[in-house]
């Protein structure tokens, strides 16, 4: 790809906030931004290009934060695709400064979702008033509902389990434990996922992201320009975007978005699967994390069950995944793939402390948006500290 | 002396009827399921629209459907605050392979949601749930 | 009422207050009367306390705060001890500029209200205990049920216990909004409070308050007993143990008249009070 190795993500910040009513959304987003860029040494006077979205946000949005922000940038872009929105849209920006649009761009999102007492997963779900939502709506889908459709079915094709499900979610727990920021850090077992509620069958309440409060924001430049900063530039080697949806009534619903955005960003990077070292995957629910493995190309379709057992995403294992903890464990304001990026990041920086993943050069980002069950959004992304 | 039944407001979710959408919602009503057919490449498709989506040609056919399929895939949903559902929990949310080779979302009915299974064959069933809307679910085939 | 927030620690501490509001950076006037900081139960907020601070208002200068993790407060955890908690307060009402003032606190935030009165008397004037105990009943059962609930084993429970019968048969709309104050919380941090709270005896150490106390009590209260506060009544020198009829652990909400005639009485009558 063309753009490999010429852009670079130069300032992460992570909100620490998990629940914070005395902040606004774009407060939490206005610190954000300024967090990144003291992480990388920049003012908001270098920013010349701005990327946002965010649930509850109107279309505007962006330039309602703009105003906030008395910002007036060379670059504006406010995808919305769903939780994958900011891992696209470090694609963009990429896109943007290597077409000389501009030369700073940062990518931003918060989120008041706990303090607002917004149920994310089991209000109507829905994305509004598309065409496809009129035949959807009226029968209730929930966003656990949509998800779990898709447990369900690779349940019944390939034997999967809810303990090997649930595995994925004691480990988010174990990372979380490790992340002094993350909102829920005392262990979990299998047992007691199994134990938690079904929120939609065969989904547990345990299978669940968690709601929090939260927030980050990112700061990318040109590779040239990310060498005169303070921190260990993370080079973009490859990205990849897409969506899928009901095909028009015929989709084999086993396959999702990671598998076309995997292979667009594996090509464009020119590394193989081995060559990852860590890998954050958007992690909605137990399930977004198996599927997103299996078409990604790290085990086979109907392989995902025996894969994610037996220690292999630990941060010590074979495919580390999600050493924060996850939005299983740690953060989840609604859209995660801010915090996908940022903890990719700082694992290519070495700054990942009892969770740092050993020998960290490549790593990849995967975000889903919207829900597997009916239609959402794919962005890979592939970043190397060399 | 027969009671009056005072029909309780519905509150779920209902679709917004369009020109383009008409034919099929009209349809329901009648208690008919149609899918369609493009008359120029004859791909078939699910939910209606007025181009095909594989030639983008405008030259629709409305096909019947038989009513009858199996479940593809499906969820058992516990917890849902939305008005309306709520009132309905737990109730059963499926994606239905008609005979057709099409799959719609849905709900399975007149089942007891522990006996609901992938593959299990279904046939339509026309819900009136207003005046205006009839939806389309599916229960266990007889 | 307003309501703001105070950076106590580092935490976001929500309070609600009476008067006129100011700037941020600007502590509200507490000028009237006495200064009243009100302590809540386990899972509760200062918002439960309404009907008092909307009642001694006028007269005085009531303070109701969410302790962290709680209501409006920032944080996703409450404290770990009655002492943490009795120390944020300290810190809540050093932020405020505040002094001593009069501690009022309601089951376990009278339990912090009174670990306050004996590890910082010099920032007591005068202590008020409502369905309170120097040690409480909590069931292990209980305790494990809470811990379920944040487990995802059950949804929330509430219920009648903590109402008189004749709450029950009279005043559904006050338990109604009790559970409205309950889900304001995370169960996370309510269970951290049982928690708390299995862990407190103060029974050797209150016979040491040496503050002036009343200790109010629901006659029908079975979670903490009328005779609980007796014993509270017999240790510490000079109180006034008032028992409210009619009324259970949920006092305050229950039968607030009288509640709130109990504490201006008691208010009055204290050494310093306008006559």
């Amino acid at each position: 790809m063309s753009l490999s190795r010429k852009v670079a993500v130069t300032g992460v910040y992570e909100h620490p906030t998990r629940f914070a009513p005395d902040k606004t959304m774009f407060q939490i987003m206005a610190e954000s931004v300024r967090g990144a860029l003291d992480d990388c040494g920049l003012t908001i006077k270098d920013v010349d290009g701005l990327l946002t979205a965010g649930m509850g946000m109107g279309a505007m949005a962006i330039v309602g934060f703009c105003d906030y922000l008395n910002l007036t940038p060379n670059f504006v872009d406010s995808t919305n695709i769903g939780g994958s929105s900011f891992v696209a849209h470090v694609a963009h920006a990429a896109a943007a400064i290597n077409a000389g649009l501009c030369e700073v761009a940062v990518i931003v999102y918060g989120s008041t979702a706990a303090s607002s007492r917004f149920a994310i997963g089991t209000g109507g779900g829905g994305h509004g008033g598309d065409p496809c939502d009129q035949y959807e709506s009226p029968f209730g889908p929930t966003t656990v509902g949509a998800y779990a459709m898709i447990a369900q079915r690779h349940m019944h094709d390939y034997g999967t389990t809810s303990e090997q499900l649930a595995e994925i979610a004691v480990t988010m727990r174990l990372h979380a434990s490790m992340n002094p920021v993350a909102k829920y850090r005392d262990p979990i077992t299998v047992d007691d996922v199994l134990a938690s509620r079904v929120i939609s069958s065969p989904l547990h309440l345990l299978d669940c992201c968690i709601i929090s409060d939260g927030g980050g924001a990112l700061v990318v430049t040109s590779a040239a320009r990310a060498r005169d900063l303070k921190k260990k530039p993370a080079y973009i080697l490859g990205v990849g975007e897409t969506v899928r949806h009901a095909a028009r009534g015929q989709r084999d619903f086993l396959e999702i978005a990671a598998a076309q955005s995997g292979r667009l960003a594996f090509e464009r990077a020119g590394v193989a699967h081995k060559d990852i070292d860590m890998a954050m995957i958007y992690d909605s629910f137990t399930i977004t994390v198996l599927a997103t493995l299996e078409n990604l190309g790290f085990c086979k379709r109907g392989e995902g069950g025996p894969f994610v057992t037996g220690g292999r995403l630990r941060f010590d294992g074979a495919l580390p995944i999600n050493t924060d903890g996850g939005g299983l464990s740690s953060n989840h304001p609604g859209m995660r793939g801010m915090f996908l990026v940022i903890e990719a990041v700082k694992q290519l920086r070495g700054e990942c402390g009892p969770r740092q993943v050993k020998d960290c050069k490549i790593a990849l980002a995967h975000g889903t948006g919207g829900a597997l069950g009916t239609r959402h959004s794919g962005a890979t992304l592939i970043m190397t500290n060399q | 002396m027969p009671q009056e039944k005072t029909p309780k407001a519905y509150r779920k979710p209902l679709p917004h009827i369009d020109e383009e959408s008409r034919p099929f919602w009209e349809a329901l009503q009648r208690h008919e399921l149609y899918v369609q057919k493009c008359r120029d490449c004859g791909d078939l498709r699910y939910h209606p629209r007025a181009l095909c989506t594989s030639c983008m040609s405008s030259r629709t056919e409305w096909v019947r459907a038989k009513g009858t399929g199996k479940i593809y895939t499906f969820t058992v949903t516990m917890q849902n605050q939305a008005a309306g559902f709520r009132e309905t929990l737990p109730y059963v949310m499926a994606w239905v392979e008609i005979d057709e080779g099409l799959k719609l979302l849905t709900n399975i009915v007149d089942c007891p949601p522990e006996q609901v299974k992938i593959g299990m064959p279904v046939e339509a069933v026309f819900d009136d749930v207003t005046p205006e809307v009839t939806l389309v679910k599916f229960r266990p085939a007889r | 009422m307003p309501t703001k927030y105070a950076d106590v620690a580092g935490c976001a501490t929500n309070y609600y207050y009476v008067g006129k509001t100011t700037l941020p950076d600007v502590v509200p006037d507490f000028s009237r009367g006495r200064k009243l900081i009100f302590i809540h139960a386990a899972g509760s907020n200062g918002h439960a306390w309404h009907r008092q601070y909307d009642a001694l208002g006028a007269a005085h200068s009531p303070i109701a705060l969410d302790l962290p993790g709680h209501g409006r407060s920032a944080g996703v955890e409450g404290l770990h001890s009655v002492e943490a908690y009795a120390d944020f307060v300290v810190a809540f009402a050093d932020a405020l500029k505040i002094g001593a003032a009069v501690i009022v606190g309601s089951s376990l935030g009278g339990a912090i209200a009174m670990d306050l009165a004996l590890r910082h008397p010099g920032r007591v004037q005068a202590l008020v205990l409502m369905a309170t105990a120097p040690k409480f009943n909590i069931p292990a059962e209980g305790i494990e049920l809470w811990r379920g609930v944040t487990m995802g084993r059950a949804g929330q429970p509430f219920n009648n216990d903590g109402y008189s019968p004749k709450t029950i048969a009279e005043k559904r709309e006050v338990i109604q909004e009790g559970w409205g104050e309950q889900i304001r919380t995370d169960p996370r941090v309510r269970w951290g409070d049982y928690v708390v709270g299995s862990k407190v005896d103060l029974r050797e150490r209150i016979g040491e308050i040496a503050t002036p106390t009343l200790i109010l009590a629901g006659a029908d209260d079975q979670i903490t007993l009328p005779a609980d506060a007796e014993f509270i009544h017999g240790r510490v020198k000079g109180s006034r143990l008032e028992v409210i009829a009619d009324a259970a652990h949920h006092l305050t909400t229950e039968r607030p008249d009288e509640v709130n005639a109990a504490v201006a009485g008691f208010l009055a009558g204290l050494p310093g009070s306008a006559a």
